[in-house]
């Protein structure tokens, strides 16, 4: 007897399909299509809230963040509006600039929407920097006066989009990094904090950022 | 409906073939069963995709998760034994030893044994498929069917001898 035929043999002793099975089969079949579609319309539903709650959310954040921002703002300069005059206008959340090194009348925030600014404001570093450009990874009110927490990662890589050859570091010991502290309006312009030092940065019409 | 049709037309010619080669693989009348339903469930669920060739993709289910099953691991625990788990009576086949026998053998197979053998041998297939399908290699595949045909031939002959006295 052949391989074949001894497997032939064996597979004669398996069931005889039951007169149901098609009946069974396409029931089952249909189930599964029902709770496969109910699961989807529910991930839809959840997808829509989300998609409708998320935005709600994050303009009542904004919003906060606008009146803080102005109430800054009209301290110093009554002709500034913090937002409606912001550059990039919409862009993400920023993250929190440490309160304990803020310079006093600063934002407080330095939003990833404000990096082409502080890109003006390192550019126009008077002494020639290492390259990559090197930037401690918190924000600092002076050389010496660092906050504990990192920079906001959405922030860092917004600087990075705009320089490339940029690299961040914790080494506070490291002289060579730069400490970028927070924005602070003034008029038109913005005052960037670099090194300690305030450096004044203008929007121009098409957008861009340059240091005076 | 026509799809439901010709489902179901399919489901009345070919289950027979599908059951046979579910219990092949799983040497075990309820689970060949379960196999075999749990396999056109899926086929009837993406007929329009496999309408000119269903029982490819429904032989395909079929060895995948007995092949899937024999990965568990509560099925690694599995022993042989020297009896079928059927209790005695319950088997429409009990009467006849050798039958009974070879169904042991084929029992006492270990799974990965058993698939080879019946992807090589039965369904026809390629030593490279069979590997792929069982997830070893083709040199696995090679002993695994000749020591698992070699039980069944032992056992076979075993059959064979006590029928000729």
């Amino acid at each position: 007897m052949d391989d074949k035929t001894l497997l032939s043999l064996l597979a004669d002793d398996a069931p005889d399909p039951s007169p149901g099975l098609a009946d069974a089969v396409v029931g089952r079949a249909r189930r599964v299509r029902r709770r496969r579609r109910v699961s989807v319309a529910a991930s839809a539903v959840v997808v829509c809230a989300a998609a409708v709650v998320f935005p709600v959310v994050w303009q009542q954040g904004s919003s906060v963040q606008s009146d803080t921002a102005s109430q800054t703002a009209a301290g110093r300069d009554e002709s500034y509006s913090a937002h409606s005059d912001a550059p990039l206008e919409g862009a993400e959340k920023p993250g929190p600039l440490s309160d304990e090194v803020a310079p006093e009348g600063a934002l407080a925030y330095a939003p990833d929407s404000y990096a082409p600014a502080y890109v003006a404001a390192l550019n126009a570093l008077p002494t020639k920097r290492s390259t990559p450009l090197l930037i401690l990874d918190a924000f600092c009110a002076d050389p010496v006066t660092c906050g504990s927490t990192p920079l906001p990662a959405a922030f860092k890589d917004a600087l990075s989009k705009l320089v490339p050859s940029l690299a961040f570091t914790d080494d506070r010991s490291d002289r060579l990094a730069v400490r970028i502290g927070g924005v602070t309006p003034s008029g038109r312009a913005l005052l960037v904090t670099v090194d300690g030092s305030p450096i004044r940065v203008w929007q121009q019409p098409d957008g861009s950022w340059t240091a005076s | 409906m026509a799809d439901e049709e010709a489902f179901r037309h399919f489901v009345a010619e070919r289950s027979p073939a599908l059951l046979r080669l579910a219990y092949l693989l799983t040497a075990d009348r309820a689970n060949a069963e379960d196999l075999v339903q749990n396999a056109l469930v899926k086929a009837y669920l993406r007929w329009k995709r496999i309408e000119t060739n269903p029982e490819a993709y429904v032989r395909r289910i079929l060895v995948t998760v007995a092949a899937d099953e024999r990965r568990r691991p509560h099925r690694r625990h599995e022993t042989a034994t020297e009896a079928p788990p059927e209790l005695p009576g319950s088997d429409p086949f009990a009467a006849i030893d050798g039958n009974v026998r070879l169904r042991a053998a084929l029992a006492e197979l270990p799974a990965g044994q058993r698939a080879a053998v019946v992807l090589r041998h039965w369904v026809g297939l390629e030593v490279a498929e069979v590997a792929e399908l069982l997830g070893c290699s083709p040199g696995t595949v090679r002993s695994q069917t000749l020591r698992g045909l070699d039980k069944l031939r032992e056992a076979y002959g075993t059959v064979r001898d006590d029928a000729h006295g």
